[in-house]
């Protein structure tokens, strides 16, 4: 796949940024500053870049796929803020709605993302965006379950998955296609 | 601590408790298991944020405020991940989502 070269932007800590990173967050958890608990933070650091280190072999994926444009991913986080926050709005007038207009629908659908990661995310925003949820990934397959025909097909228009395909690669694939309704 | 904080933190705690209570609500009163993962999985979490949210502001910006910020964090990712953790294991053990009539407006139980 033809990779545009942007590696400024793109989220790639070595050893020592994520070192860094880790200490901070040790730093921030243990508010203890004497020798022996930080030296404890600086075996735990250790401890846990040598798992990490272990890990995208187990998960067979290589460590350039994932790398993500940070400023695309903090302006996706934003929006996928407010999109909770809808979510949550939608599902209590819903509950609280006299009549509960809920009508349940389940469909199906692929999408092409660059890696596991991508669709790891696409399948988290799903579930937080209003009325819907990831009940199966298979592949570039995903299951979903709408409260409503209406919020399934908001769903469909392949907003979503084109903004998570497009924190990764410049060029993403097909955003939604085989969609499929379940009866 | 000012004034402003206070009513913040309050503010923002006392919507999150109305939100955990609508959630609760949803979990009675919606028909099957997979609305009900609706309900528990988006409700309940961001009730429980934003009540996490007012305490950290209450805490300002001390060593408890930014774990509370950091729990934040974490719930805001494990919560769909639970859900829908949830979905495909009910999905699996062969679980069929309901159907209802929409004009009759509700399930019959």
């Amino acid at each position: 796949m033809p990779r545009s070269p942007a590696p400024a932007r793109r989220l790639s800590l070595g050893l020592v940024g994520r070192a860094l990173l880790l200490m901070a967050l040790w730093l921030a958890l243990s508010g203890l500053y004497d020798p022996f608990h930080l030296g404890l933070g600086v075996v735990s650091v250790a401890c846990v870049l040598w798992l990490d280190r272990r890990l995208p072999r187990a998960a067979g994926a290589s460590r350039g796929e994932a790398e993500v444009h940070v400023l695309r991913f903090a302006a996706y986080c934003g929006w996928l803020l407010g999109q909770i926050v809808l979510s949550a709005l939608h599902v209590a007038g819903v509950v609280l709605h006299p009549r509960m207009p809920v009508s349940p629908r389940v469909v199906r659908f692929r999408s092409d993302q660059p890696n596991g990661v991508a669709r790891m995310l696409l399948a988290n925003s799903i579930t937080l965006t209003p009325g819907t949820l990831t009940v199966e990934v298979e592949g570039d397959a995903f299951t979903v379950h709408a409260l409503t025909e209406a919020t399934a097909r908001g769903l469909l228009d392949g907003t979503m998955q084109a903004k998570v395909a497009r924190l990764f690669c410049d060029r993403p694939g097909r955003a939604v296609y085989d969609v499929r309704w379940e009866e | 601590m000012s004034i402003l904080q206070e009513v913040v933190a309050i503010v923002l705690f006392a919507s999150g408790v109305l939100f955990m209570l609508v959630g609760s609500l949803g979990l009675l009163r919606l028909p099957d298991f997979f609305t009900r993962t609706h309900a528990s999985g988006k409700v309940d979490s961001v009730g429980m944020m934003l009540c996490l949210g007012g305490l950290a502001v209450h805490e300002g910006p001390t060593l408890s405020g930014v774990k509370l910020l950091l729990v934040i964090a974490f719930v805001a990712v494990s919560s769909p991940v639970a859900a829908h953790a949830l979905a495909r294991a009910a999905v699996r053990s062969g679980l069929r989502p309901w159907r209802g009539a929409p004009d009759e407006g509700g399930p019959d139980r």
